[in-house]
């Protein structure tokens, strides 16, 4: 079965059925979104059962021939990286809805858009065609930009825009990286082709790859965003209505360093080493910046939308780790980061409906009046700050475990944040249910049936991450033990060449025997330490 | 004897430079459409003696197909300009200025 | 019984599902299911201890695995359960002291209607605290141990419509976070030096096998975790104030157990601590200063909680102080007695409280002893206890400690040490005089508390009684001394400095004078106690004010971090974000010269779109 084909178009399925039924009603509408997002997720799981946890390789690989002359072609397929991408993406997409089942202006429009956002989402965690990957993660644009601007609140059009250009503005330089590409893979192999596979053989001079690299880090880094490119963010997240800020947070975040774990790692390894350092380091700013300007805020949801510049560099962080801890660290946190601050942007939804207000000056003591939002927001706050046992913990862990390996430095800033976190959740959820009541606050309504069933199942999910995350990192440390050999084993020592192209076209990126021999052999314990020993030697000092 | 092929260049470039002096002097839109289609089919004699000249289709081909272009043009053409004329009861190209920046 | 020990934990987990879901339906019977499940905790873990007891000494080990939890690279964590006696010891006192406080809770929050979710969170905490003793490697202690100060901050800020207890709450939570904090990056320490974090390899022979360094800086980091946790300098400023909390919260989680934590902690990891060569002397350092700050600061406290919380403060400093002489069975004896006495002082207090509506003032107290006859004898119990009066608990517990002092050669240490010992028997008797004894000092009708809240009361005051004696009573070092031998080794003096006698006589004679002088002054009605402060209104102020430290971290931390913080957000609106938008200005600015040739006329862009092909025509045919 074409998993993957099935999962991406399933919810485009719904669209002409909400554009094309006559005289739909807006409850009929919801219903039928419902229904498609949870097939979908049916589907994902369906993907993730068809998934083989050993290989650490492209799985449940569809090619389609489109337009052969040119290479292009309709190529997706998953890895363990991306598979929990895909799962948690069709998994928060009904809480998503269930969280904006309350609107009533232009539903069938917002039900679609929301179904097209769910496919262009999923279409670009699937992507292994460059092309293709950048059509749908432009397209992520179109549907979010529309969310925000027509159903957001306040300075909702100043937001869109602002979300629009910023992100417009990184993803141009990703184009020119992408066709540069295509033109090396034509010279190289005498046939372009924008697959990734093929594009990962190619043999790139120091300064292209490094020049490339940075043009797609940019793209990338808008998205993630890393500092200072993050002030788009701010404005979205507030201004977004609910289920925009979810999906916005939770999933289209995650496309910025999936794109990197993608694009940058696999295509240019030497450059990703280059650079390590300084983006490990714009990544530990972003922890402690984010953390600190996320202390001061008054409004609950720019907070928590600060609170993101923070995690996301934790994200960062583990990644250009290199170690196996680090990138599967950074691999989980992208999923747990998403559960968190899906179910926090869920809890002030709630309270939004409730108060009609954002500043937490103007809520008080409303852990008595809801406390059942009030647990909600705290489940999450706690998550977010990274309280073993539940899911955040994990990456949180390993991210540091893998960022002391390769800096001390870093993983003593990187500490920082789990401090700080502590300090601005706890005092945001202090500020908005700690204390007496207001008056004009006391007869609000506790969580209904709906709520509960998108509040449930995402703290059902965190918990079982951070109790059993087995299942989750089973599959990803193949992957991420792939990446890291090949990160740190690829060799480019030639002199650049004219055009960036080297002489020899095969480039010799097994890595010597010894490495993985000692990999394999190295389980634990005694035999243990001396592979450990070698996965936190100092970077660039390879076997 | 055949007609050499310059005879029908020839044509063709003078239709298309009278469609061209059309197009930028004129200012009633209809006569400006027509300015149009006459390039147009001052390129589709071309293409169709080029054709003659090689030998092969494939100019023929391609006139075919501009032909087909050019009345769907005509169709959506047409009734832009019959709407413009209703709304404000001039054809002239001028009036229909509301894109200047 | 091994294969049954993950019920320890089980059993108070389940009771906190329960009660969080269905403590409303459960209404007053929430307690009791709760205390239940704690209570039958407690006889899984007695039934262990047989089984553990059965087998020779250094057989006593026993790890049950259940999953594992953390996997990636070379990093592999596994939830594992621990039984060896040293855990079996914290096991009893947290489920023992856990289920009598359980009981009397349940009469304690009678009437307060969240009593469902006041059940839910306590035995949440037994669970947490469970899971961080029986922990087999550092990560699953660290889960216990991250969510013990989870539940702390719930049940501090159980009434949280206070916005003081919600302050409190978050204080206490922010400052422990900052010794987690460091002791995470312990735990990694030990990842990258060791490559395992199990107790077995990590605190086995080649803890010895780490360099002086590294050994140093896990250690400290460790210490840095146990201080936040237990409250010693100088992260102890959550503790006083953590007594906004309801009384059996004080009593279970900020006096029994879970403050007592680091000393587990600090116990637990010894060969690291041993494998440096100044960590324990920090311990040693940062538990007499703490003894001995927290004791004085105990004197000047009006709150009676609170004196009780910096005696806690104080008694962990001797806990600490032992262990920093490497004498771990000293300070896990004095963390069993300290957990009956200090239980029981606190519950008492409760009952005081209770009686009184809500009054936790010392000086509108007073001359009670006639009208709370029995809670009188629970806290003279506990005080005396605490005091070191022989044969109850703390004499034993703290005379070792103290005497090992002498015995160790450590002179200076052995003096200040006994001046805090006597200081202890001061700050204890006072309010038990200023409480009980002297004169009515309020108008208010105090009345007793009812049987069960006084019938766990008299099984912790049978242990503050007897658990010295029967756990600690010399022949051949103390009962518990002898269990906890494979784990925590034998700690032998030097046979220095005067004998054991002299020693035990000096130390009855502290506590004896201390309890005197506290008569003297607060009992006796000789002294004007209560003008003390305007007599004396700097010496007052330093000891109520603890020495000022809180005031101090006010003024260099948060001012400064807000005003830090304010500065960062203007920077990130004005600077970062500014940037952005005036680059965005400039674009449209400059687009304004786009106009001139958009006129909007189709002839112009014909004539411009003609010359365009005429050059390009041009451009090419100059070319070829």
């Amino acid at each position: 079965m074409p998993w993957l084909t099935v999962l991406i178009f399933l919810p485009l399925l719904g669209v002409p059925v909400l554009a094309l039924w006559p005289r739909m009603s807006d409850a009929v509408a919801r219903w039928v979104t419902l229904v498609v997002m949870v097939a979908t997720f049916i589907v994902a799981l369906g993907a993730l059962g068809a998934f083989d946890p050993q290989v650490a390789g492209y799985q449940l690989v569809e090619r389609v021939e489109w337009v052969s002359s040119a290479g292009l072609a309709y190529l997706v397929g998953v890895d363990g990286f991306s598979i929990w991408l895909v799962v948690l993406t069709a998994f928060l997409f009904p809480v998503g809805l269930l969280a904006a089942w309350t609107t009533t202006h232009r539903v069938r429009l917002f039900m679609a858009l929301s179904l097209l956002l769910e496919t262009v989402v999923l279409g670009s965690f699937c992507a292994l065609d460059l092309l293709l990957f950048f059509v749908f993660f432009e397209a992520l644009l179109v549907p979010m930009f529309l969310i925000i601007g027509v159903w957001g609140s306040g300075r909702r059009v100043y937001a869109s825009v602002k979300f629009f250009l910023y992100t417009m503005f990184g993803s141009a330089f990703i184009l020119a990286a992408t066709v540069y590409l295509w033109f090396q893979t034509s010279a190289q192999f005498g046939q372009g082709s924008f697959d990734l596979r093929q594009m990962e053989q190619l043999s790139l001079g120091v300064t292209a790859q490094r020049w490339l690299f940075v043009a797609f880090f940019v793209g990338f880094a808008v998205k993630v965003p890393i500092f200072p490119l993050h002030t788009w963010l701010p404005d979205a997240h507030t201004e977004a209505p609910t289920h925009g800020s979810i999906v916005l947070a939770a999933l289209l975040l995650k496309a910025g360093p999936y794109g990197i774990l993608r694009f940058n790692l696999d295509l240019f390894p030497e450059a990703s080493r280059y650079f390590a350092d300084a983006i490990a380091v714009l990544a530990v700013i972003g922890i402690v910046y984010g953390a600190i300007v996320a202390m001061m805020q008054t409004d609950v949801k720019r907070l928590v939308a600060y609170s993101s510049v923070s995690h996301m560099g934790f994200v960062i962080l583990g990644i250009f780790t290199f170690t196996t801890e680090g990138m599967s660290g950074a691999a989980i946190q992208m999923v747990n980061h998403g559960l968190a601050t899906g179910l926090l942007f869920f809890a002030i939804g709630m309270l939004y409906e409730r108060t009609h207000t954002r500043e937490m000056d103007e809520m008080s003591g409303l852990g008595q009046v809801t406390p059942w939002i009030a647990g909600t927001f705290l489940v999450a706050s706690l998550s977010s700050i990274g309280l073993p046992g539940l899911n955040n913990f994990v990456g949180e862990f390993l991210v540091i475990l893998g960022a002391f390996g390769a800096d001390r430095w870093f993983g003593a800033f990187a500490v920082s944040g789990v401090v700080l976190a502590a300090i601005y959740l706890l005092w945001a959820y202090q500020r908005t249910f700690h204390g007496p009541a207001r008056e004009g606050q006391r007869g609000l309504a506790d969580m209904v049936p709906r709520e509960f069933a998108a509040v449930v199942p995402v703290v059902a999910a965190m918990i079982f991450i951070g109790v059993y995350p087995k299942v989750v990192l089973d599959r990803i440390n193949p992957t991420s033990d792939g990446v890291v050999r090949w990160v740190e084993t690829v060799e480019v020592d030639q002199p650049d060449l004219p055009g960036g192209l080297r002489a020899d076209v095969q480039p010799d990126y097994a890595p010597p025997e010894g490495v993985i021999a000692a990999e394999r052999a190295g389980v634990r314990g005694a035999q243990g330490a001396s592979a450990n020993a070698r996965a936190f030697a100092p970077r660039g000092e390879g076997p | 004897m055949r007609t050499p092929i310059s005879y029908f260049l020839i044509v063709s470039g003078m239709l298309f430079a009278i469609g061209t002096v059309g197009v930028l002097v004129r200012k009633n839109a209809l006569v400006i459409f027509m300015a149009v289609e006459l390039q147009l089919n001052a390129v589709n004699l071309s293409l169709v003696a080029f054709s003659r000249m090689h030998n092969n289709l494939n100019g023929q081909v391609m006139a075919f197909f501009s032909m087909v272009v050019a009345a769907a043009e005509v169709v959506v053409g047409l009734a832009i300009i019959v709407t413009i004329y209703r709304r404000r009861q001039s054809a002239s190209v001028d009036d229909a200025n509301v894109l200047r920046g | 019984m091994f294969d049954l020990a993950w019920l320890i934990p089980a059993l108070p987990l389940a009771g906190a599902v329960l009660n969080l879901f269905a403590g409303r339906r459960l209404g007053s019977r929430a307690g009791w299911v709760a205390s239940a499940l704690v209570a039958a905790s407690f006889a899984v873990a007695v039934a262990v201890l047989i089984d553990l007891v059965a087998l020779p000494g250094e057989e006593r080990r026993h790890a049950v695995r259940l999953f594992e939890w953390i996997a990636a690279g070379a990093f592999r964590v596994e939830a594992t359960i621990l039984l060896d006696p040293l855990s079996m010891t914290m096991t009893l006192v947290v489920t023992g002291v856990g289920a009598l406080i359980h009981v009397y809770a349940v009469g304690y929050l009678e009437n307060d209607p969240r009593v469902g979710l006041f059940f839910s969170y306590f035995n949440l905490f037994v669970f947490f605290m469970l899971m961080l003793v029986l922990a087999d490697n550092y990560l699953v202690l660290y889960l216990g141990w991250e969510g013990v100060g989870l539940c702390s901050y719930l049940l501090i800020g159980f009434w949280h419509d206070r916005p003081v207890a919600a302050s409190a709450a978050k204080k206490a939570f922010v400052t422990t976070r900052i010794g987690d904090a460091a002791m995470m990056l312990g735990l990694v320490l030990i990842f990258v030096h060791l490559g395992t974090l199990d107790f077995e390899t990590v605190l086995g022979p080649e803890a010895g096998a780490l360099s002086n360094g590294a050994a140093t800086a896990i250690a400290l980091l460790l210490l840095a975790g146990a201080v936040g946790k237990s409250a010693q300098l100088p992260l102890h400023v959550w503790l006083p104030d953590a007594m906004e909390g309801p009384t059996p919260v004080s009593a279970l989680i900020h006096a029994a157990t879970m403050v007592t934590a680091g000393v587990y902690l600090i116990v637990r990891s010894h060969p690291l601590f041993e494998a440096s060569d100044i960590a324990l002397t920090v311990v040693l350092v940062v538990g007499l200063l703490s003894a001995i700050y927290a004791a004085l600061a105990s004197i000047g406290q009006f709150d009676v909680k609170r004196a009780l919380a910096y005696s806690t403060m104080s008694q962990i400093g001797f806990m600490f102080f032992a262990a920093g002489m490497g004498f771990y069975a000293g300070a896990m004896l004095l963390l069993v007695a300290h957990a009956f006495y200090k239980a029981l002082l606190f519950l008492t207090s409760g009952n005081v409280m209770h009686g009184l509506h809500d009054e936790t003032d010392l000086r509108a107290m007073g001359g009670l002893r006639s009208e709370m006859p029995v809670s009188t004898a629970w806290f003279g119990i506990g005080a005396l206890a605490l005091a070191g009066v022989p044969p109850l608990a703390g004499f034993f517990a703290k005379d070792h400690i103290v005497n090992f002092a002498s015995q160790s050669g450590r002179a200076t240490a052995w003096v200040l040490a006994s001046i805090a010992a006597f200081i202890s028997a001061v700050y204890i008797s006072r309010p038990l005089f200023l409480v009980f004894f002297g004169r009515r000092r309020t108008e208010a009708r105090a009345h007793e508390a009812p049987w069960r809240m006084h019938a766990p009361l008299a099984v912790l005051a049978a242990g503050a009684v007897t658990s010295g004696l029967v756990l600690g009573l010399q022949a051949e070092g103390g009962l518990l001394e002898r269990f906890l031998e494979p784990v925590t080794g034998a700690a032998h003096g030097t046979g220095t400095g005067p004998s054991e006698a002299v020693l035990i006589a000096v130390s009855i004679v502290i506590a004896v004078a201390g309890v005197a002088v506290a008569w003297w002054i607060w009992g006796s009605e000789r002294v004007d106690w209560q003008s003390f402060p305007e007599r004396q209104p700097e010496l007052a102020g330093w000891l109520s004010n603890a020495f000022y430290l809180n005031a101090l971290y006010s003024w260099l931390v948060r001012a400064p971090g807000l005003g830090f913080g304010r500065g960062l957000r203007v920077v990130d609106d004005r600077v970062v974000d500014g940037a952005a938008n005036e680059l965005g200005v400039a674009v449209t600015r400059s687009s304004r010269l786009a106009p001139i040739l958009q006129s909007g006329l189709v002839r112009s862009y014909a004539l411009a779109f003609l010359l365009g092909a005429v050059v390009l025509l041009l451009f090419m045919g100059l070319r070829f």
